[in-house]
């Protein structure tokens, strides 16, 4: 057994969107799993979430989208995130993203994008499995 | 093949486990006359209106049919609408992108890849009048669904602009002013700056003194019950939450010198209509005496149209699953039915593509044809409350009743429902209720065919054909507005903003000084940031414009 770090994850959503029921779920189910997670709320900014990724030492950043936007808001993130830098951040998206988006953000470098009927426990092991620095 | 006779055994022999409705209260195998004594029934359109809000109810007028409603340009939504009329819809909502909602210019960063996606964009006054295009006002009832009264004001307008008499018209005012912090965290100032009442709060409040004095033919949506239960609230917190928050409006009225009969009777709220049949049925007939009696008790009110509720039935997105989506066709359909059978007025139903995106025509065309299958094919529209004297539903009925009440009586004790909306209290229940849900659909206690039981491979499971805007038409909308914004004369539109900052900043009402910008061609994103700088707030949301004053 390898000694128990406690990952240290972001997570928020970005822009006008408010349907936070999601990423609220998201943000308890990884503290349940024994993980450090930073909830931002809704309406930020890319600057601010990159900003408190730096700052707290991120291992994995999380983001969820319902309303759309999601594909200009991920280019400006993962672009402005790799200038930072930080490029070796894992990003996690959720929400309601429509299936042709997923191959479209997985190839703006997203590491994974989980949709709606997506169990906790699997976005979970998913997010402790790409944590930076553990693994 | 081979079968598990373990498995097949278990099949055979499944029984019911879940003894709880979905607010929690707990279910007998059958009931009796002794769980139902004591109940003063009444006659529908009769006090205390249990049973209806009308003495015939659907033998006078069938519910409306009034799908949500908005996409893509003004244009393109014009040609959805007629739609819908075509189907057979008498009735229509407006719902904005989130550009209005935030105040946002189409063209600044953030807005990029929102134009049209979750509404109808709608940016300036002439946008509002080409959604209208054609549509027959004082005939179709329509709703606008936006945080503040930007598309109900502009509606006025370009009714007039149209050439109606807009007393005549069959609107129906969303307002979001009393409710909106309970789901939108990042926008509390539609309701709220610097611990009072903001200025987009006052418009807000302004504007529903105006229809009230001004249009009595206009009923105001005050708050919506389907928010509270996709955020995770229970029925019982839906119930009272509907309250709470008309005795607040109620009071804020009243302080205006408005006769509390006079505000009551333009109220109606919407209702969620979620997975569970009977408690549905149970909440709106429960409900209905709650409303008048609250309001007898409470405010002294005697006029019957005015105690009768009437409630709009929205079944809910969050009943649609992404897995195996036509499934979604049947649980809409379900609960559809509890609608017709609590005697809603007005019903909304969820699309079976809603959990991938805005739904397409297809999928509009099956909802409206869902509702009128229950119309004219079911034997379910004719008879008032047909559930009634049912041992099951009048106890369930009252205790739903019971329950709410208590809620009640705790809210009004910390302090009443503007209080608990500004703290933070009323969004931290419904997201508590909403983890423990989630936890139960995770273990499986709380079964979703599907998704937790029942599931196909994914590969098995092709999702249907998906809405998106169509980029050209969206591409050519911008370009429209940007010569409509640049080729306006921007001195009387400076003026009319300063003149509407100046209102907010004396506290003078605000409907009229919003109406003459809106007339000499401000956008709604300048309109909106000029009453956040009046509180002292940013004057984009996002922070990526400057007034107009200071240049484009």
């Amino acid at each position: 057994m390898a000694t128990e770090t406690k990952v240290k994850v972001i997570t928020a959503k970005i822009g006008t969107d408010d349907h936070y029921r999601g990423i609220t779920a998201v943000t308890q189910a990884l503290r349940d799993a024994g993980m450090e997670v930073v909830f931002l709320g809704t309406g930020q900014r890319v600057d601010s979430v990159i900003a408190t990724a730096a700052q707290e030492d991120a291992q994995v950043i999380g983001l969820s989208f319902l309303c759309g936007g999601h594909l200009p808001v991920m280019r400006r993130f993962m672009n402005a995130l790799s200038e930072q830098g930080l490029g070796s951040i894992p990003v996690v998206v959720g929400g309601t993203i429509p299936p042709q988006d997923v191959p479209r953000l997985k190839e703006l470098g997203v590491a994974g994008v989980f949709i709606p009927g997506t169990s906790l426990s699997e976005i979970t092991g998913f997010v402790r499995s790409i944590a930076r620095g553990t693994g | 093949m081979s079968i598990d006779r373990e498995r097949v055994r278990q099949q055979y022999r499944e029984a019911a486990t879940d003894t709880t409705t979905d607010s929690g209260l707990p279910l007998k195998p059958v009931y009796t006359a002794e769980d139902a004594e004591g109940i003063d029934l009444g006659l529908p359109g009769e006090f205390p209106f249990t049973r209806g809000h009308h003495s015939r109810m659907y033998q006078g007028k069938l519910w409306n049919i009034r799908q949500i409603t908005g996409l893509s340009t003004p244009r393109e939504y014009n040609r959805r609408l007629h739609m819908e009329i075509a189907e057979g819809a008498g009735a229509l909502t407006y719902h904005v992108d989130e550009l209005a909602d935030y105040g946002l210019e189409p063209d600044q960063p953030t807005a990029e890849g929102m134009i049209g996606v979750t509404g109808v964009t709608s940016n300036h006054l002439g946008d509002v009048k080409a959604a209208l295009e054609g549509l027959p006002l004082d005939e179709v009832s329509l709703c606008p669904a936006c945080t503040s009264p930007l598309i109900s004001q502009a509606i006025l307008l370009a009714a007039r602009h149209h050439g109606y008499d807009i007393s005549q018209l069959r609107l129906v005012h969303g307002s979001f002013v009393m409710w909106l912090p309970m789901c939108y965290r990042s926008l509390t100032e539609v309701t709220f700056a610097n611990g009072r009442i903001s200025s987009l709060g006052k418009w807000g409040l302004d504007y529903c003194e105006y229809i009230l004095r001004q249009l009595p033919k206009v009923n105001i949506w005050y708050f919506d019950g389907a928010s509270v239960h996709e955020g995770g609230g229970s029925a019982v917190q839906e119930m009272a939450f509907i309250i709470a928050c008309r005795d607040d409006l109620l009071r804020q009225m009243t302080e205006r010198g408005l006769e509390p009969a006079l505000v009551a009777r333009a109220l109606s709220p919407t209702v969620a209509l979620g997975r569970d049949f009977f408690e549905n049925i149970a909440k709106i007939r429960a409900l209905r005496h709650l409303w008048a009696t609250t309001l007898s008790e409470g405010f002294g009110i005697s006029d019957p149209r005015a105690l009768a509720l009437r409630v709009h039935g929205n079944v809910v997105g969050s009943l649609c699953t992404r897995q195996q989506s036509q499934v979604n066709l049947s649980r809409v359909a379900i609960a559809a039915l509890s609608g017709v059978l609590a005697g809603v007025m007005g019903m909304q139903l969820a699309c079976y593509d809603e959990a991938f995106a805005t739904p397409t025509e297809e999928a509009v065309r099956l909802a409206i044809r869902t509702q009128q299958v229950l119309r004219y094919e079911t034997g379910t529209a004719q008879v008032a409350d047909p559930l009634g004297g049912s041992f099951f539903m009048e106890h369930l009925t009252s205790q739903m009743e019971e329950e709410a009440r208590a809620l009640l009586a705790d809210m009004e004790a910390r302090g009443g429902w503007l209080a608990l909306l500004e703290n933070g209290w009323v969004h931290e229940v419904m997201r508590q209720r909403s983890w423990e849900m989630q936890q139960q659909v995770e273990s499986g206690e709380r079964v979703v065919v599907g998704v937790n039981r029942f599931t196909t491979p994914p590969e098995q499971d092709p999702p249907p054909p998906i809405f998106s805007p169509d980029e050209e038409e969206v591409a050519h909308y911008l370009q429209e507005y940007r010569s409509f914004r640049e080729g306006r004369d921007l001195q009387p539109v400076r003026a009319f903003l300063e003149a509407l900052g100046a209102a907010a900043q004396k506290g003078d009402h605000l409907v009229e000084p919003v109406g003459r910008a809106m007339e000499a061609g401000a956008t709604f994103a300048e309109i909106v940031g000029t009453l956040r700088l009046a509180d002292g707030l940013e004057y984009d949301w996002a922070g990526e414009r400057r007034p107009p004053s200071n240049g484009h």
